[in-house]
């Protein structure tokens, strides 16, 4: 008896082991890294014009804000996003059948902007359509006007984006966007107060089907002082303009590191930077140029693309802020700025061109434990 | 106890172990949606810790993705299975397939709120198995 239970001990031992191990040398063996992208696309099925007639106007708005989940969760701050707008795929065969899995329309691919199997692009209504800041209030978005401006029009394409952002330390969770067509005339049925230049449809003027599908893809999400662990903490670099109000764009980063340490254990990875070009992470310690007494962290090189990631555990022998620094007790500020703009042996800056510099979002503390 | 029941047992021991591997091994995300009252409402999360669809409208839809890198010398083969509330809802831009070395997806999962659709909280789960291609 005794000796049955130890072999089915044995068996279970083997069986347990045998799958861990052949588990660990799976997962090592195809090595497949897969995460959810930040990245969304957003498509509103319901901004339908319905039957309009030439030079009319249109209008319709819809909301974008942030879900009552990303309201509670306490380490995310900002959300970047941008409208952009795409071609609209009809199915050619008898919807409701295996013709059509995706309905009468379907999106586009997010990666090669094709339509799915069975599906062909639309004639295009993007170049018609505005996107404007329904809510200007709040002075974050950017809205891409009508192509149409009543005596002329502008050359748009469709291609334009809109720039939105949502920010909880602005009391900034919601934003209306306000989409206006004006329907261009087919040519040959052109009214005399048509200005001269301006688009022409061509094709059929009695029952032909446009479309456009907007998308809206986040593309960058602020944390404030974001817990990765009890430890651990992440926030943006960003670029910023003259008033030091963050630029919405494609160029920004990360800092992860740690709060208490005795070394700064930092990861940083920053894109949209200039290509090939070695930068530095420092501690700007104010006033200018910096060295009160400010340090320099770490480097490293943008790829041709200008992404950017380098990590390091410098021993900086301070806490941050220094009490030197002007912006103590409040917090440091930590500059991914071009190497040749910075003096690593006086801790200073050498040259001031914010325009190729990302920020800290917030000021930083951290904890040096060994000075 | 006999050799044969050995044998059975090694067996059942074998097939147990090569069918666990690719649960343990899948990738395993949780999704959830809100359905709210309104028109053309589109409350995001993008943050990255699961599918989260946010709060949406009757009539909007939404898409999030997975990235997927295969970084070994072997194609690997995709099974996508999704359970719970939610997976009615959401549309798998691709199943069954495989990837070779060094590809790189970006694997959509779009969800459509359908004007019906009652106001209330979905979730569910999806799970994304993945299996060397050997032969």
């Amino acid at each position: 008896m005794i000796k049955k239970i130890l072999f089915s001990l044995g068996a279970l031992v083997v069986i347990a082991g045998g799958v861990a191990g052949m588990s660990a040398y799976e997962a090592h063996v195809i090595n497949v890294t897969a995460h959810v992208e930040n990245a969304l696309t957003v498509s509103s099925e319901d901004l339908d014009f319905g039957t309009v007639f030439p030079q009319e106007y249109v209008e319709k708005e819809f909301t974008v804000q942030m879900s009552n989940s990303f309201i509670e969760e306490g380490y995310a701050d900002d959300i970047d996003y941008v409208i952009k707008q795409k071609p609209k795929c009809i199915c050619q065969g008898e919807v409701g059948t295996a013709d059509c899995p995706h309905g009468q329309y379907a999106p586009v691919s997010y990666l090669d902007d094709e339509c799915p199997s069975g599906y062909v692009k639309m004639k295009s209504l993007c170049g018609y359509l505005s996107k404007m800041d329904g809510d200007p209030d709040d002075d974050n978005d950017e809205g891409v006007p009508s192509y149409y401006q009543g005596t002329g029009c502008m050359p748009f394409n469709g291609d334009e984006f809109a720039l939105g952002r949502l920010a909880k330390s602005q009391q900034d969770t919601s934003d209306v966007w306000i989409i206006d067509l004006k329907v261009p005339p087919f040519g040959g049925y052109v009214a005399q107060d048509w200005p001269a230049g301006c688009p022409l449809l061509k094709g059929d003027p009695n029952g032909e089907d446009f479309g456009c599908d907007l998308w809206l893809e986040v593309t960058n999400i602020s944390r404030t002082g974001t817990p990765v662990d009890e430890n651990i903490v992440s926030i943006s670099l960003e670029n910023k303009d003259e008033n030091w109000n963050v630029i919405v764009d494609d160029v920004y980063g990360t800092l992860v590191y740690p709060l208490v340490s005795s070394t700064f254990d930092y990861e940083v990875t920053a894109q949209g930077l200039q290509p090939n070009t070695e930068y530095s992470l420092i501690y700007y310690a104010g006033p200018w140029p910096g060295n009160n007494p400010g340090a320099f962290i770490g480097s490293g090189m943008t790829d041709a693309s200008g992404n950017i990631a380098f990590s390091g555990s410098p021993d900086l022998g301070m806490d941050l802020p220094d009490s030197a620094d002007a912006n103590y007790p409040a917090g440091a500020k930590i500059w991914l700025v071009p190497s040749s703009h910075y003096s690593e042996a006086e801790k200073k800056l050498a040259t001031w061109d914010p325009s190729q510099y990302l920020f800290e979002y917030d000021l930083i503390l951290y904890n040096d434990t060994d000075i | 106890m006999k050799t044969s029941n050995k044998v059975i047992l090694i067996i059942i021991a074998i097939i147990v172990v090569v069918a666990l591997i690719p649960v343990i091994n899948a990738e395993k995300y949780k999704m959830v949606v809100n359905v709210v009252e309104g028109e053309n409402v589109m409350g995001v999360n993008p943050l990255a810790d699961k599918l989260d669809f946010g709060d949406l409208s009757r009539n909007n839809g939404m898409t999030r993705y997975v990235n997927l890198q295969i970084g070994g010398k072997i194609p690997v083969y995709f099974v996508v299975w999704k359970y719970g509330g939610l997976a009615e809802l959401v549309r798998v831009e691709k199943n069954y397939f495989t990837l070779q070395p060094g590809d790189e997806l970006k694997l959509g999962f779009a969800v459509n709120i359908p004007p019906s659709a009652p106001i209330k909280k979905y979730s569910g789960g999806v799970w994304i198995f993945r299996l060397p291609k050997v032969f």
